[in-house]
């Protein structure tokens, strides 16, 4: 007989060209291709013949004494027919017109020729011989990189359908000792794409032949996660994602085509870092640094997954990012979620502790979630860092300050009154503890409360008639004085008497503080720019130094009869309760408890 | 309570979230007290960086303040490629706060040209910056004496991201009314072939409205379509809300574009009197709703404030042109 000279109708260079420098990213894709067809072949004769049929893939690596090396694959497949074969090239041409095509058909010849033609990667000749399981006859195809290929039927044919490929490679004319190289290069990638197939891959070596997917093969098929121990899953995660995790949850969505192993991640991490989850489809590796199928807010997890149920993108190293994968992610976000409610406390109370910041921002948008977490949530308090559990065991009322200004100017007060306050400034917190606080409602045990640094004013009683005319004058020539500072000296009788002092301002007042302090510090062209972004002293409340006059030093300091005296003392009380609270003071600042101080002095000596 | 565990939890959380800056107010603060140069720097590059994404142009000019002026009188306390880098961005906002008067916006600009030429750096970020400060002031002839040296200026490293330099550029043929221009700029962007944090947020504005005026309305309200969700709500992306609501009125959709307004109402009142202030009030100047009154209110007062510093009528024209 004689074989059918043909060309292919495309540019195979270019073709090649774009496979192997654009459309993958990983050399190696290849094997993908070649264990994807196998895949496909047996498969598609699964559908076709008795149950006792058992599917493999063969795949061997020879070195010529030439130099030249062959790699080998077969698997008992389906096979090809004549048919088959010119239409899997038929499909090649077309589909190079665009990918669209050639990913919407997701037909098993199209993908056939694709991955067949990926070859051309690493090969200078592709030998494929096919037996149908349909005709039982056999064909052999070779193609060359040159873009030249013939067709020719075999007298005789195979007694067992599938395919063999014969991929031929001057390239790889090497050393011997290279050899070894390669295949264990050869072993990582059948292990990499191949490890959760459900057919074995031998792969022969020195001591013969080996399954290299034998520990995981078929992993993540349906219901086979359940049933491991969780050892296997931690052993696993170790093996795959490369990485000792001592906790993990399983997740799946609600139709059970996509389920996987969220290991939770042992230390804390950035919440924007990368998020890599490892994830095949039906069962083919297809990227580990997936990061679109789970929510933002589970970044506190490294995932393995497995789906049958989502449109790759032409490289098969990515998915679409459609309508479907969005249902996919949102529903293991749920299954997560699920996942974590079902924790006994001491799980999640580890959990938490190393991930809270991702715990508080779930928290603020989910109140169901909330609800669930918050007596584990760490807040910071008057003592530091507290657990909320913690904190409601300390008093029935719990207060919090909105803001960390707020929290700073009634921290003192607040201390020496015995209050439990919390600092609720910092991220998602005043939002968490103002939905805490509901929460509490429905329990009779404890309130939480906001607390600002005008409900302290109010607590605070009003000097008496006799105090206040003793005072009147006195305070009236200081305050003029200290118009320049923008601050208004108050005296009224407060908890506890051994406080002498206590500064309240509002934030505008604050910003403007931080602007003056900060134009101090700029040079001319920008100091003056601030300046310009100052507000009018008008449209600023005056901050408020509120003296308390069961405190003998505040006593003490109106029975003096020198103006001169009491100003200098009042400021330097003022420069105290900036430095109390932790304000940085400005430069005016410090040349005034400078000059208070001198002045002080100069009427002692 | 350790301001350096603070910086950590800042690092933690996103760089686009706001929730990061009260942390890293406290942290400069206390730094600040406690004379910890190094922190109070890196804590400040971290404030500015996150107030480029939610807003807060006050803060960051403040902290960039600080930063300059460290850099003048101390050597070495302060990276030249990150002063240079964020210079841009002060410069490109500084004409944002209706305070700040022309000659001072020009003697900041003249400063940062001043210190790219010092470092050899190109000027292209300078004339870009230029441009971009003559859209903001309505000052059309200033944008066609820049716009030029900064497209035939050579690059180099300490230029933009390609994704906001083609916005950009989108913004320029936008205001001059060059629309087919403007969407032919666009066209990388519109194919997605180029994006970032901002973009094709920031382009759907120009790109609705370059097509309502090309009478291309299906395209304009595609724009309008996929890039209102992006920029719903985000203080920093105020401009672009506006620019869908005089969009929904060109097309004479009341209805939505009232829903626009009141979906954004509350963030534009929480800035403080700046630009996307006014062009928010502008946009909603046109709405028939109960806040008509307040809104035309604003705008009047905003527009009459940045005209004044502009030393032109752009802004009091466009609002009697509404009328």
């Amino acid at each position: 007989m004689n074989p059918e000279e043909n060309r292919f109708k495309v540019n195979l260079g270019g073709m090649i060209e774009i496979l192997s420098n654009h459309l993958y990213s990983q050399k190696d894709v290849y094997i993908r291709e070649l264990l994807q067809n196998a895949t496909d072949a047996i498969r598609g004769r699964k559908l076709i013949s008795e149950d006792n049929f058992v599917g493999e893939i063969h795949v061997d690596l020879t070195i010529h004494r030439s130099g030249s090396s062959t790699l080998f694959f077969e698997d008992n497949g389906i096979g090809l027919t004549e048919d088959e074969i010119h239409q899997f090239l038929a499909t090649i041409a077309s589909s190079s017109k665009g990918e669209k095509n050639f990913e919407e058909k997701q037909d098993f010849i199209g993908r056939f020729g694709i991955g067949l033609l990926s070859c051309f990667i690493v090969a200078d000749e592709i030998v494929m011989v096919t037996t149908s399981a349909k005709t039982r006859e056999s064909f052999q195809w070779q193609g060359n990189a040159d873009g030249t290929y013939e067709i020719k039927k075999l007298s005789q044919s195979l007694e067992e359908p599938g395919t063999k490929i014969y991929l031929t490679s001057k390239a790889l004319k090497n050393h011997e000792e290279h050899t070894n190289f390669i295949l264990e290069d050869l072993a990582d990638a059948l292990v990499k794409y191949g490890r959760c197939l459900e057919v074995p891959i031998f792969l022969t070596c020195d001591k013969g032949e080996k399954i290299v997917n034998q520990e995981t093969m078929g992993l993540g098929k349906f219901d086979t996660l359940e049933s491991l121990s969780r050892d296997q899953i931690l052993k696993l995660g170790q093996k795959i994602l490369q990485e000792d995790f001592q906790d993990y949850l399983l997740i799946e969505t609600a139709n059970g085509r996509t389920k996987g192993i969220a290991y939770i991640i042992p230390h804390t991490v950035r919440m924007n870092a990368k998020k890599r989850n490892t994830i095949y489809l039906n069962q083919m590796f297809v990227s580990d640094e997936i990061d679109s199928l789970l929510p933002s807010w589970a970044f506190f997890t490294r995932c393995i997954l497995w789906t049958d149920e989502l449109q790759p993108v032409a490289s098969r190293e990515d998915f679409y990012k459609n309508k479907r994968l969005k249902t996919v992610a949102k529903e293991l976000g749920s299954s997560l979620k699920q996942g974590i409610e079902m924790l006994e406390s001491s799980a999640l109370e580890k959990l938490i502790a190393a991930h809270y910041l991702s715990f508080k921002s779930l928290a603020s948008e989910d109140p169901d979630f909330l609800k669930m977490v918050y007596t584990f949530l760490p807040f910071r308090t008057l003592n530091g860092e507290e657990k909320f559990a913690d904190i409601l065991s300390q008093n029935e009322t719990i207060y919090y300050a909105l803001s960390v200004d707020d929290f700073r100017q009634i921290a003192d007060l607040a201390r020496n009154q015995g209050l439990i306050v919390i600092n609720g400034g910092y991220s998602y917190d005043s939002q968490l503890l103002t939905e805490i606080s509901q929460i509490l409602e429905d329990f009779p045990f404890n309130k939480l409360k906001i607390i600002q640094p005008e409900d302290f004013q109010h607590t605070f009683q009003p000097l008496s008639f006799f105090e206040s005319t003793h005072l009147q004058e006195k305070l009236k020539e200081i305050n003029q004085q200290f118009e320049e500072l923008n601050l208004l000296v108050i005296v009224k009788h407060f908890d506890p008497s051994s406080m002498p002092m206590v500064l309240l301002s509002n934030h505008l007042t604050q910003n403007q503080r931080e602007l003056e302090r900060t134009a101090e510090e700029s040079n001319q062209l920008f100091g003056g720019i601030l300046e310009d972004l100052m507000l009018e002293a008008d449209q600023l409340p005056p901050a408020k130094l509120y003296l308390n006059y069961d405190n003998p030093l505040v006593k003490r300091i109106f029975e003096k009869k020198q103006p001169a005296g009491i100003k200098n003392i009042i400021e330097v009380l003022y420069i105290q309760a900036l430095l109390l609270g932790h304000y940085p003071l400005k430069k005016k600042e410090l040349n005034l408890l400078n000059s208070s101080l001198l002045g002080l002095l100069d009427q002692f000596i | 309570m350790n301001y350096l565990n603070l910086l950590e939890e800042a690092y933690e959380l996103d760089e686009m979230s706001e929730a990061r800056l009260p942390l890293l107010e406290e942290v400069i603060r206390e730094a600040d007290l406690a004379r910890d140069i190094e922190t109070a720097v890196e804590a400040r590059w971290l404030l500015i960086d996150t107030c480029l994404y939610v807003g807060f142009p006050k803060k960051q000019l403040i902290a960039f303040s600080w930063l300059i002026n460290l850099y003048e009188s101390s050597e070495g306390k302060v990276d030249v490629f990150d002063l240079l880098w964020h210079y841009k961005w002060i410069a490109e906002h500084i004409v944002r706060f209706p305070e700040v008067s022309l000659s001072k916006i020009n003697a900041l600009t003249e400063d940062m040209q001043k210190k790219f030429k010092e470092y050899n750096y190109s000027l292209r970020p300078y004339y870009k910056v230029k441009t971009l400060q003559a859209i903001s002031m309505g000052n059309r002839a200033m944008a066609n004496e820049f716009f030029p040296l900064w497209q035939g200026t050579k690059s180099d490293f300490m230029n933009d991201c390609l994704a906001c330099e083609t916005t950009e550029i989108v913004a320029y043929y936008h205001f001059i009314g060059d629309y087919q221009a403007a969407i032919k700029a666009a066209a990388p962007i519109l194919a997605g072939r180029q994006a970032c944090a901002e973009v094709p947020h920031l382009t759907y504005g120009h790109t609705a409205l370059s097509y309502y005026h090309l009478n291309k309305r299906e395209e304009a309200q595609n724009s309008f379509e996929l890039g209102y969700p992006m920029v719903k709500k985000r203080i920093s992306l105020l401009t672009t809300v506006s620019q869908f609501i005089t969009y929904l009125l060109l097309i004479d959709n009341q209805e939505e574009a009232v829903q626009v307004y009141q979906e954004n109402q509350k963030i534009a009142s929480e800035l403080e009197g700046d630009l996307s202030t006014l062009h928010f009030y502008l946009a909603s100047a046109g709405l028939k709703h109960e806040k008509q009154e307040d809104c035309l209110a604003q705008a009047t007062t905003l527009a009459q404030k940045f005209d004044e510093r502009n030393q032109n009528t752009y802004y009091q024209d466009i609002l009697a042109k509404m009328q």
